[in-house]
């Protein structure tokens, strides 16, 4: 009779646990399984050797991890002096700089691309304005190549890279600052030694969370893709949405590498976080 | 003394200047008949008015937002019934339940919706059907803020001494959960259903994937558009941005004036 008693505590427990089984963990291991299979459903490791043989995935994996990487350490120091510069600023200036990164934190995916188009693309607005003026930094510009997605990638990187750690700063208190300065620390040094340690579990955090939105955007590229640029997130896609035949045990392969790319530099942002933590 | 700082002004100037840009440009554009010069040739409505006479339209704009009615339903309650497991009987509970509603923070988009569709896709039984797997893939999306928004709220009462206190006066526990706590989660319950709402509004990777072209959303008209003339595209974007924050600015009015009324 207790032991009934104590399974019914659990029931309403169960609704939650079974959507996730059902919508995140059982998916996951189905596509596990499914990239240790053949096309006729024998296990082979074939589709593991194929991204390890073929050059276009290698260069989409590269392209992912460039873009992945970079937009991630751009963003994160830009979101550092842009959350450090807004504790600093009258409370006014404050506002609207934050009602900006609100709004423009929604806008992402598919629109942002589009707007890209409209001032970078191949008939550019912004390009267009600069050369009538004279200034021609743009004319090589090409928003289709890599580094032209890193601009669109950095873009929605700092809003929610911003919002992320501003809580983080808003802590570091301006008493500390000033003890510090009595004491004859100046603000580099009194942030290397007191403000990055505070925060740091908040930048690790922040990072994780910036990369693997980096390295799975989707609807932000799909547009601007093109097959000399090779891109992890849409070749995946292509794999199993695709006019074309779909290869969903490749896919499955794909999709698991991307995975353990993630979970490795969210593991070595977890790793960091704990031993600055210990050292505190 | 305190000398006057500049730098944080610059900084933030230049970087509020590299977002505003792409999205003011835009809605600039939609509005424009030629813009090949350093000014715009001229003005024109035309591209909204040749918008809204095409009939598929403001279907797909709603079809946007009725996905998200069920999956809204459907993550709130699973929530606060969990949460009532781990308030009541368990608060180890609440790190498990925490961590699987934030995991869509981490897995999101493709990462969420191909290992679905690959599983489901060939199923004949109910999870087969499409718009079914749009909508509890559309779920996991949201756990995260139904999570945050029940979460903070729950922060301020002490959930366990209301209990008591209702079973003190002869309340079941149930009864007493349903009709003392949940009434203080609603008003986190709207914050967290607004931006739910806007975040499926504004979703495009797991739609198309799922659905491809068996539900056709705002997202997907825009994406479908991309061969056409660039001022009707960003016509599309800009009232699509609107009705974006639109949604989410009502989720942040609505916060302010709680947080205001609460602290009268």
């Amino acid at each position: 009779m207790k032991k009934l008693q104590n399974i019914s505590k659990w029931l309403t427990a169960v609704p939650l646990l079974l959507l996730a089984f059902m919508f995140i963990a059982f998916p996951l291991f189905g596509m596990i399984r499914d990239s240790f299979l053949s096309t006729e459903g024998s296990v082979t490791l074939a589709n593991y050797m194929e991204i390890m043989s073929k050059p276009v995935y290698h260069s989409a994996i590269r392209n992912s991890l460039y873009l992945s990487f970079l937009s991630t350490v751009i963003g994160l120091a830009v979101s550092f002096l842009m959350a450090l510069s807004i504790t600093q600023i009258g409370e006014r200036s404050q506002g609207i700089v934050q009602s900006i990164l609100n709004m423009t934190s929604n806008f992402a995916g598919l629109p942002l691309s589009f707007a890209f188009v409209v001032i970078l693309g191949n008939s550019g607005i912004l390009i267009a304005f600069l050369s009538s003026i004279g200034i021609g930094i743009l004319e090589n510009f090409n928003l289709y190549s890599v580094d032209g997605l890193l601009l669109l990638f950095i873009y929605f990187q700092l809003p929610l890279g911003t919002l992320m750690l501003l809580p983080a700063f808003q802590g570091v208190k301006a008493e500390w600052k000033e003890a510090a300065e009595l004491m004859g620390a100046s603000p580099f040094y009194f942030w290397i030694k007191v403000g990055i340690p505070v925060i740091f579990s908040s930048l690790a955090d922040t990072c994780s969370l910036l990369f693997a939105n980096a390295l799975t955007a989707y609807a932000t590229i799909v547009m601007l893709v093109t097959t000399n640029v090779p891109i992890l997130a849409v070749k995946i896609t292509s794999m199993f949405t695709g006019e074309m035949a779909q290869q969903k045990e490749l896919g499955s392969a794909l999709s698991i590498v991307m995975l353990l790319i993630m979970f490795a530099v969210i593991c070595i942002c977890n790793i960091l976080k704990k031993s600055v933590g210990k050292e505190r | 003394m305190k000398k006057a700082k500049i730098l944080p002004y610059i900084i933030l100037f230049i970087a509020c200047l590299y977002l505003v840009l792409p999205l003011a440009v835009t809605v600039i554009y939609s509005f424009v008949t030629g813009w090949t010069e350093i000014l715009p040739d001229g003005f024109t409505i035309k591209y909204y008015l040749q918008l809204f006479d095409d009939r598929r339209f403001w279907p797909s704009m709603f079809r946007g937002i009725i996905i998200s009615i069920i999956p809204i339903l459907i993550s709130s309650t699973v929530v606060i019934l969990a949460l009532y497991t781990s308030i009541l009987y368990c608060p180890k509970l609440d790190r498990l339940i925490q961590g699987i509603c934030m995991l869509p923070n981490i897995l999101k988009g493709i990462v969420l919706a191909i290992p679905v569709l690959s599983l489901y896709a060939g199923s004949d039984s109910f999870l087969g059907n499409r718009i079914v797997m749009l909508t509890f893939v559309y779920c996991i999306v949201i756990l995260p803020f139904v999570y945050q928004g029940i979460r903070n709220n729950l922060r301020a009462v002490n959930v366990v001494q209301l209990i008591e206190a209702a079973q003190m006066l002869g309340a079941g526990k149930l009864y007493a959960f349903i009709k003392v706590v949940v009434p203080n989660m609603l008003s986190g319950i709207m914050v967290s259903s607004l931006l739910s709402m806007s975040a499926i509004f504004g979703d495009f990777a797991i739609v198309k994937i799922i659905a491809g072209s068996k539900y056709i959303t705002a997202q997907q008209l825009l994406y479908n558009s991309k061969n056409l003339l660039l001022q009707y595209q960003s016509a599309i974007v800009s009232i699509m941005f609107v009705s974006t924050l639109l949604i989410s600015g009502a989720a942040f009015a609505y916060q302010n004036y709680k947080t205001k009324k609460d602290m009268q």
